[in-house]
């Protein structure tokens, strides 16, 4: 049994060998810059100090977990970060989805073309000038969108310090900037289905809906469940640049997330092995997600990462 | 054939020397460097007449520095360029040779960071003054990663006499009398405002410069700047003063008038930091003032989501105050400048039943802005230091002063009037060839002597506005009320718990500026704070500041 | 016939099949023109005179019009290098960076390969945690990168996104037709290179596109690994030029030279926008050449499951 089992393998390694080839220089990547350095994780169970260097500084288990734990403002940030996540799976997942089916119903191509080019052009833009550009359209002393809601009788709103509309002012600029761009994928997707598919369907008179439901959909599902599944990855990371340019102390209660706490009471402090404990702890919670999203998108007949 | 005589008449030379060297101390010779100013062979020759430490210092091989400075991005080393005529000259005055190394400065506290983990460091890097309480750079100063310059220091005459005591005491960071850098010194002072002078007469206010206000008087005029249109465009679009958020507090200068900054000697004899004193209610005045100010609308709505430049740029069109030091004051008019705009300067506000008082204030009172920390791998620690000394001397402090160098970028007549006629040939050269050799930046940050405020005021102002101007900088030096932590951070600070309440009482204190939380929500705040270690922290700071009595 | 068909469904589609394609329209017009506001804000504002954008920064056309801010930026020859430096890091990036991925992803979307699960496992920990900044430095040290521009094309090549993205497009191709090249007797890389290479076009498109964007714009890594600023990307250029003012302003309290020297550069607001269009033109440009391979139906005539 043993025996048969090892021959097979060889048979199969001696028909298939060049598959596993193709994956060197993949897994030397890996190897070389993402696993090797990555010892460097135990910082977030010792004590680190430059100078010991990180085998020679104390190990202390999960006493800065511990740490993190119990702090008064871990339970708030925490909560930020996954309402800022559920937020942004609810709004700016979709919302490049949405755009790449609506371009794919535009018949008049060059047209398509333009919009298409238009709308990916803000990622190019770095945020940290997206966000000067937004403190100024939504400045309560003179910004345009203030202004405009005075002329029509309204009140000036604090779009910038209100705790209220800080997440929607967040996910708003995220989509002006990302939505565009995340297109992309999904247009790649989309130029792979059969344009047969349409005719056959137009000529059995499904109209413009069911085209979509039942043509369009279902052949970049498997895409938007992948992209669901790596976003699950992130689920604790927000992103750290929009955020912090976003934040101030009004709207802080809100707009703590793990990113910028971990940057204020560890990087900056010199505190390294509290950020690593808190980054530790993202990426475990992330890692889960990704097992979970993926048995779940299986079990639900869609398909997964693997 | 010939040379190779020479040469080893130099090494027989140089090995004397140095053997005398060692027994006479070095470095001692940086007030009167030889005024040769090439070292060239025969000269070298000539000069063996003169003091075995005139000749180690001409004909030993320059010394190689390596630096990691701060915030000079033009280490351009181009004869053209006046960094490079400046770095020519200390070179060939100290006999080193000196290779800057540049990181990028968006990523320069990281840049320190790695540079600890690197086997070979630059020989001399400066740290910014956080890192005087990094645990990382202490556990490096205890492990011998820097050299400890306290035996050394004294042999040079002007890093002495241009360093205040302060900066000293501070740098001895591990509190045992070694002592760890060199200061790059500023100066220690107390700022007032820059009014928009226009303004001022469009309210009708006689307000003359270098007067005191009360606090009434000074809401008084917040107020008429805010809704009398001092700009006269028939809008309400003005603001009293500017405010922007700078580490997660509200920063206007208003917190000076209430001497909210640091451990001060109060009137009464007690050392107190104000702002978390249970035994005084400066701090709760003061946050009452500011939420009055806030709710009159007189600070602009957006000043929290602004950082110092996007308030910045909006001050000359929109803000009537700005918190500042004078010496970099608008007061004249530039050509074709619509709206005209100038300014004169507010040095301070009086409040009744002051604990100090009158006006003071100091939070720079250790007069560092930075410091560099020699490397224990540099094997010429003596050298730096003679660099450092050479740079700070009277010679070279009117390159410093100008902040050009002499005869490249400016001339200076008998009376000592500046001609910088050379430095604007250069800009233009810049401009038609996209060089930068009109960049000043290196003469501006490598060091500058401490209580020298002249060194702040532009060369090209006529001396009458100099005056003005030094004038002006001498009224924050008298305001200048020492505070007495010397920057000094307790071991505590360190903590967990006191980290998050620190931040937290930042956040919250925003809700009683806007007036969403009373004044008395303060003192609710202030108790969990004790309780999450200020009562230690403070125990701790009175010792350290025991320690200098 | 065919042809004659199609038209008549189209004869029928109904009003509200209309509506949706003139809203569909309007729709995405309105969406283009709020999206390119910032762009148009930011090159409006590079053309134009400082105190004007202090006046009305949210301008859409240049006021006192000026193209001083270029005239400087192009005269810089600092700015040339980093030019070339990035376009070198780019081309050599995304050409290994669409190798190894593409090689990767193959036998990743293949039935046969043994062991899927494990490698994607692999990959997911790579995406998910991140070693932190100071191991990933002396990784990078002891493999002899610092101050190389290897090290700003190496470590990234492979990415866990580009990989699953190329991955799920691979596992969409009819399966039929690498079975007929395999009894056709084709080796592998005659598979790989022959059927299944032309038909990833939109995908490799795409990715090229993230690889080329990404690594363009990119300035962590030469912040942390590249002192010498002569191989410094033009990324890290523009973060020097965007991020001077406001670290030097921050620190400003602190000494009054600083705020000063400080002050000047902020007067240069004009030139960041200006360095922000020059340095990001080119890149822009990349995308119409991709477009078209997007828009092609790759698959026509194949069958699909």
């Amino acid at each position: 049994m043993k025996k048969s089992k090892a021959q097979s393998f060889g048979r199969h390694m001696r028909r298939f060998y060049w598959l596993y080839i193709f994956m060197v220089p993949g897994l030397l990547c890996m190897i070389l810059f993402k696993f090797m350095p990555m010892y460097g994780l135990q910082i977030a169970f010792r004590d680190y100090s430059i100078v010991k260097g990180i085998w020679g500084s104390e190990w202390v288990g999960l006493k800065h977990f511990q740490n993190l734990f119990k702090s008064v403002n871990f339970l708030r940030v925490l909560k930020n970060s996954i309402v800022t996540s559920i937020f942004s799976l609810l709004w700016s997942f979709p919302a490049p989805i949405i755009l790449a089916l609506l371009l794919n119903e535009m018949k008049n191509i060059t047209y398509k073309r333009t919009i298409q080019t238009i709308i990916y052009l803000p990622h190019f833009i770095s945020w940290v000038i997206v966000i000067t550009i937004v403190t100024g359209l939504l400045s309560q002393s003179n910004g345009i969108i203030n202004n405009l809601i005075v002329t029509f009788g309204g009140e000036k709103i604090d779009f910038l310090t209100n705790p209220k509309w800080f997440r929607t002012v967040l996910i708003g600029t995220q989509i002006w900037k990302e939505a565009g761009w995340g297109t992309i994928v999904y247009m790649a997707a989309l130029a792979g289905v059969d344009v047969q598919l349409y005719e056959a369907a137009m000529i059995d008179g499904a109209n413009r809906w069911q085209r979509m439901l039942h043509i369009t959909f279902p052949c970049i599902a498997g895409t938007v469940a992948i992209m669901l599944i790596m976003k699950m990855g992130h689920v604790l990371n927000n992103g750290f640049e929009q955020i912090w340019l976003l934040m101030n102390a009004p709207n802080k209660t809100v707009a703590d997330v793990l990113e910028t706490y971990s940057y204020q009471l560890g990087l900056r402090q010199g505190q390294y092995s509290f950020a690593s404990a808190i980054g530790f702890f993202q990426s475990l919670v992330g890692m889960v997600m990704v097992f979970v999203s993926n048995f779940l998108s299986r079990r639900m007949g869609g398909k997964g990462l693997w | 054939m010939k040379k190779n005589i020479v040469k080893k008449m130099l090494s027989c030379l140089l090995a004397t020397a140095l053997v005398a060297s060692v027994f006479t101390g070095c470095g001692k010779q940086a007030d009167d460097v030889s005024k040769d100013s090439s070292a060239t062979n025969s000269e070298v020759v000539d000069s063996t007449t003169s003091t075995a430490e005139k000749e180690t210092e001409v004909s030993t091989e320059p010394v190689k520095i390596s630096i990691l400075p701060d915030g000079i991005y033009d280490a351009d080393t181009d004869e053209k360029s006046i960094s490079g005529h400046w770095q020519k000259i200390l070179e060939e005055k100290c006999n080193v040779e000196i290779e800057w190394v540049i990181p990028a400065s968006g990523g320069y506290e990281d840049a320190l960071q790695l540079t600890l983990l690197d086997k070979e460091k630059p020989d001399l890097i400066c740290f910014s003054n956080g890192w005087m309480s990094n645990t990382s750079f202490l556990d490096a100063c205890e492990a011998g990663m820097f050299w400890d310059i306290s035996g050394m220091i004294e042999n040079y005459p002007n890093i002495m006499k241009w360093t205040s005591e302060a900066s000293w005491e501070a740098l001895d960071l591990l509190q045992d009398g070694r002592i760890w850098g060199v200061p790059r010194s500023t100066v220690a002072r107390a700022d007032g405002w820059r009014v928009n002078e226009q303004w001022l007469e469009a309210i009708g206010s006689d307000l003359k410069e270098g007067e005191y206000l009360t606090l009434d008087e000074f809401y008084d005029i917040l107020y008429k700047f805010t809704y009398n249109d001092p700009d006269g465009n028939g809008v309400n679009d003005t603001y009293g003063i500017g405010a922007y958020e700078k580490n997660g507090i509200l920063f206007t200068g208003i917190e000076r008038i209430f001497h909210i900054g640091g451990w001060y000697e109060l009137s009464d004899g007690n050392i107190e930091d104000l702002r978390y004193s249970k035994d005084y209610d400066y701090y709760k005045q003061y946050l009452e003032f500011m939420n009055k100010c806030w709710e009159a609308g007189v600070i602009d709505p957006d000043a929290y989501a602004l950082d110092s430049k996007g308030a910045k740029e909006r001050w000359t069109g929109s803000y009537g105050m700005w918190a500042e030091y004078p010496a970099g004051m608008d007061i004249t008019v530039a050509e074709g400048e619509n709206p005209v705009h100038t300014e004169i300067f507010l040095p301070g506000v009086v409040v009744e039943d002051d604990p100090i008082g009158e006006y003071g204030y100091g939070e720079y009172s250790n007069g560092i802005w930075n410091f560099y920390a020699i490397s224990a791998t540099c094997e010429h620690p003596e050298k730096i230091l003679e660099l450092i000394d050479y740079a700070l001397s009277d010679e070279q402090w009117v390159n410093l002063n100008a902040q050009s160098v002499e005869g490249v970028g400016f001339t200076m007549d008998a009376a000592g009037n500046y001609d910088f006629s050379l430095t604007d040939k250069l800009k233009e050269a810049d401009k038609a060839n996209g060089t930068e050799y009109a960049v000043t930046n290196m003469l501006t940050r490598f060091v500058r002597r401490s209580g020298a405020p002249e060194f702040f005021i532009k060369k090209t102002y006529t001396a009458e506005e100099q005056k003005r101007l030094s004038d002006l900088v001498q009224i924050t030096f008298d305001n200048y009320w020492p505070t007495l932590d010397r920057a000094y951070v307790p071991a505590i600070a360190k903590d967990q718990t006191f980290m998050e309440y620190e931040s937290y009482i930042k956040q919250e204190e925003a809700k009683i500026i806007t007036g969403e939380k009373p004044v008395e929500y303060w003192d609710e705040l202030l108790d969990g704070f004790y309780k999450a270690g200020y009562e230690q922290y403070r125990a701790e700071m009175l010792e350290y500041i025991a320690s200098f009595e | 016939m065919v042809k004659e068909k199609t038209k008549n469904t189209r004869y029928k589609t109904s009003i509200w099949d209309k509506m949706f394609v003139v809203l569909n329209y309007v729709f995405l017009t309105i969406v283009a023109f709020i999206m390119i506001y910032p762009v148009i804000n930011v090159i409006a504002v590079s053309l134009s005179n400082y105190q004007e954008y202090l006046k009305s920064p949210a301008m859409m056309w240049p006021k006192k019009f000026t193209v001083s801010a270029y005239e400087l930026i192009i005269k810089n020859d600092k700015f040339w290098r980093s030019y070339i430096n990035t376009i070198f890091v780019t081309v050599v990036h995304t050409l290994l960076g669409l190798a190894t991925n593409f090689l990767f992803a193959w036998p990743m979307a293949r039935k046969e390969t043994k062991g899927k699960g494990f490698f994607m496992a692999l990959i997911i920990f790579n995406m998910v945690f991140n070693a932190g900044m100071i191991p990933n430095y002396l990784n990078i040290q002891m493999l002899g990168l610092l101050d190389t521009l290897w090290v700003l094309i190496l470590p990234g090549c492979f990415t866990a996104f580009n990989c699953v993205v190329m991955m799920s497009f691979l596992r969409e191709l009819p399966y039929e037709l690498i079975e007929a090249a395999m009894v056709d007797g084709g080796s592998e890389p005659y598979i790989l290179s022959k059927v299944v290479l032309p038909l990833s076009k939109p995908v490799l498109a795409s990715v090229a596109l993230f690889l080329a964007v990404g690594s363009w714009n990119s300035y962590f890594s030469a912040q942390i690994y590249i002192r010498d600023s002569d191989l410094w990307p033009i990324a890290l250029v523009l973060k020097e030029i965007l991020a001077s003012a406001t670290t030097d302003i921050l620190e400003g309290g602190m000494d009054p030279m600083a705020l000063m020297e400080a002050e000047q550069q902020i007067q240069e607001k004009t030139i960041q926008y200006a360095t922000v269009v020059v340095s990001t033109l080119p890149i822009m440009c990349v995308y119409p050449f991709l477009q078209k391979h997007f828009a092609k139906g790759v698959m026509v005539g194949s069958v699909k499951g």
